[in-house]
């Protein structure tokens, strides 16, 4: 049997094909929130690959700048080298010959002697005198070399540029063998010692490092949260994360800081955040309040939902706040005498805050352990909840009307960042670092949602090392 | 058709305006399409909210080919099957086996509105009411649902035979009764 031949499905396929109905309004207005959501996620898509884009390009710069400073040290020891005057430790002083000075007399005026230097790499020898670096042949396997007396840093001349200048080296005839030559810094106490002002610091043999700190920081935040939802939650969560939105705040501190190692250390303080997120929507609702006029002390109250959990808000005699009433965020008034008269359009926005005190414990690692330095730092925080207000938002105006409830005293957070800090001086030094924090716990007790606050701060501050 | 494109076009570069326009002009087709895949009116909505919401974030998959309300009817089935397949577990696998007496003449579907129709669809098990939905109402062959559902073809043959014989002894009981015994919605 054919399936049109069927007269049990032909009545339902005939008025059933094209058949309509009206859906739901809220059809719609979900279809919105989570394109809406969808967009949003795409920014915050976009933004964090633009700010790892920079996060990269300040490693790679600064690590570039500070790498490309070392040939540019060396170079500048060799040019030392090369004016000539080099420095004994036994009083002695040797004057090198200027090449250009003196190179129509063709006379050695330093005195010379041989200097043997063994060549495990090649079997080639060369003869340092003041025409030049001449391979000679020798029965052993070392180099016969010309130097000046008491000059143990010869050899560090030899990877000189081939080029004329004022110096030792004269009348190069075979530039190309000077660069065949090696190089033993370690066969050759070097005595003298070139100036390197960046050794200084990052001479880990020579210089004891300083193992603590105090310092200071304070940094502009961004905080909002993130929401954890599950089944029928995620579309409350979906609502909410269209109605709220994050808000720039501040915060600050003092630190003390540990240092085991030259390159790694601890670090604990006490901060300060103040965070929080605005709920769009507000709604002023005026509330016939029918007690009022026999008992003016009585108020109404109206219990703003969102994704923290609930504002109790209080209000005055006849009036109240509250959220946009479609359609997780509902409102109640808690006097018995007080019914709703009207609810205005919305006109301004809900501002939570909550502050907290900070106990950091921080690990730091430098990855560029220089007076322009690089570094990592991760770590926990408990966080001690310390503020918690709400207030009414419209315009220039801001009204306190209540707290938030159920929020959770005691917080933990993770703690990832990056920085770089330059030493001012050997005490003193700056530091500006893009800082996460992540609320590893809700903060709220009593919701369904689980609420988790993240801040985003660019951390500056003073370091005082001794 | 024109407008059509426009519209798409629009709702490809995120204009929230040319979004709802679309889902105006699909809304209450696919609602009614909903209506007959879902258990009730409620559930309808939920696959029709999730269903659009496909179909705005696959747009650019649509790709102007053949019938774009084919596109949307086939995503809109789509989500009420995985729907279907989320949550059959929560069904009784009741078996309601009709016998030969209780058969019904096929005229008396003809008395019935499409609000009925769809009441009698819904009450159906279902693991029937997608295959009769899928076979009778859009088209498909049982090995095309077999594939859809992934289940075999016998079992879809099975299954909308059961549904039929339901849908006849609901019939009955309808007009036997000569009152509404159809679950309101």
């Amino acid at each position: 049997m054919s399936r049109k031949q069927n007269k049990t499905d032909q009545p339902f396929r005939d008025q059933l094909r094209y058949y309509e109905a009206a859906p739901p309004d809220q059809v719609w207005h979900g279809i919105a929130s989570s394109l809406l959501s969808d967009k949003r996620k795409k920014q915050v898509f976009w933004v964090s690959r633009i700010a790892a884009s920079i996060a990269v390009l300040l490693v790679l710069g600064t690590t570039w700048f500070l790498l490309r400073e070392r040939p540019e040290t060396q170079f500048a020891t060799q040019e030392i080298q090369a004016e000539g005057i080099l420095e004994k430790t036994d009083n002695s002083k040797t004057i090198v010959p200027d090449t250009m000075a003196e190179n129509t007399d063709n006379e050695i005026v330093t005195p010379t002697i041989n200097r043997r230097i063994k060549n495990r790499t090649t079997d080639t020898e060369i003869i340092v005198s003041k025409t030049g670096l001449i391979p000679v042949d020798t029965k052993d396997d070392e180099y016969a070399v010309l130097v000046p007396a008491e000059q143990t840093f010869y050899d560090e001349l030899k990877i000189v540029p081939p080029r004329y200048t004022r110096g030792i080296q004269t009348n190069f005839t075979e530039p190309g063998s000077l660069l065949a030559v090696t190089h033993y810094p370690s066969k050759v106490p070097d005595e003298t010692g070139g100036i390197d002002v960046f050794d200084e610091w990052g001479n880990e043999k020579v210089a004891s490092h300083d193992k603590w700190g105090v310092g200071t920081q304070v940094s502009p935040i961004y905080s909002y949260r993130n929401l954890e939802a599950s089944g029928g939650n995620a579309s409350s969560a979906s609502y909410y994360n269209d109605v709220e939105e994050g808000v720039v705040s501040y915060a600050g501190g003092v630190n003390v800081h540990y240092a085991p190692l030259k390159r790694l250390s601890i670090q604990s303080g006490l901060y300060f955040s103040n965070m929080g997120m605005k709920v769009g929507n507000a709604y002023y609702a005026s509330v016939d309040n029918k007690n009022s006029f026999f008992d003016e002390t009585s108020s109404v109250q109206a219990s703003i939902n969102n994704s923290t959990g609930i504002i109790a808000a209080q209000q005055g005699v006849d009036y109240a706040i509250t959220a946009n009433t479609v359609p997780q965020a509902g409102w109640e008034l808690a006097t018995q005498y007080a019914r709703e008269s009207s609810i205005n359009t919305p006109e301004g926005e809900i501002l939570q805050q909550f502050q907290y005190l900070e106990l950091p414990l921080i690990l730091r690692y430098r990855v560029v352990d220089r007076r322009l330095g690089f570094h990592f730092l991760g770590g926990l925080s408990s966080n001690f909840l310390v503020g918690n207000s709400a207030y009414y938002q419209d315009g220039a105006d801001k009204e306190e009307i209540g707290t938030t409830d159920n929020l959770r005293p005691v917080n933990y957070s993770s703690v990832v960042g990056m920085g770089v800090d330059y030493s001012i001086s050997k005490r003193f030094h700056i530091n500006l670092e893009p800082t996460f924090r992540y609320y590893l716990n809700s903060i709220n007790t009593g919701s369904l949602i689980k609420s988790h606050p993240y801040t985003i701060g660019f951390y500056t501050g003073l370091l005082y090392t001794f | 058709m024109d407008q059509l494109d426009n519209i798409i076009n629009g709702c490809l570069k995120g204009d929230r305006k040319s979004q709802e326009l679309l889902y105006k002009m699909f809304s209450t087709r696919m609602f009614g399409l909903c209506l007959q895949y879902a258990d009730n009116r409620d559930d309808a909505a939920d696959i029709l909210q999730e269903g659009f919401i496909k179909v705005f974030r696959k747009l650019e998959q649509f790709g102007g080919k053949g019938s774009f309300e084919g596109w949307i009817r086939r995503i809109m089935i789509n989500t009420a099957l995985e729907r279907y397949r989320s949550q059959v577990r929560l069904y009784p696998l009741t078996d309601n086996t009709v016998k030969k007496d209780e058969m019904v003449h096929e005229d008396v579907f003809e008395r019935l509105s499409a609000a009925d129709l769809i009441r009698l669809v819904q009450d159906l098990p279902p693991r029937y009411r997608m295959v009769f939905n899928l076979y009778a109402i859009e088209g498909y062959s049982h090995k095309e649902i077999g594939e859809m559902m992934g289940i075999r073809v016998g079992t879809s043959k099975s299954n909308l035979s059961r549904a039929r014989n339901i849908l006849q002894q609901k019939v009955k009981q309808y007009f036997d009764t000569n009152e509404h015994i159809i679950r309101e919605k």
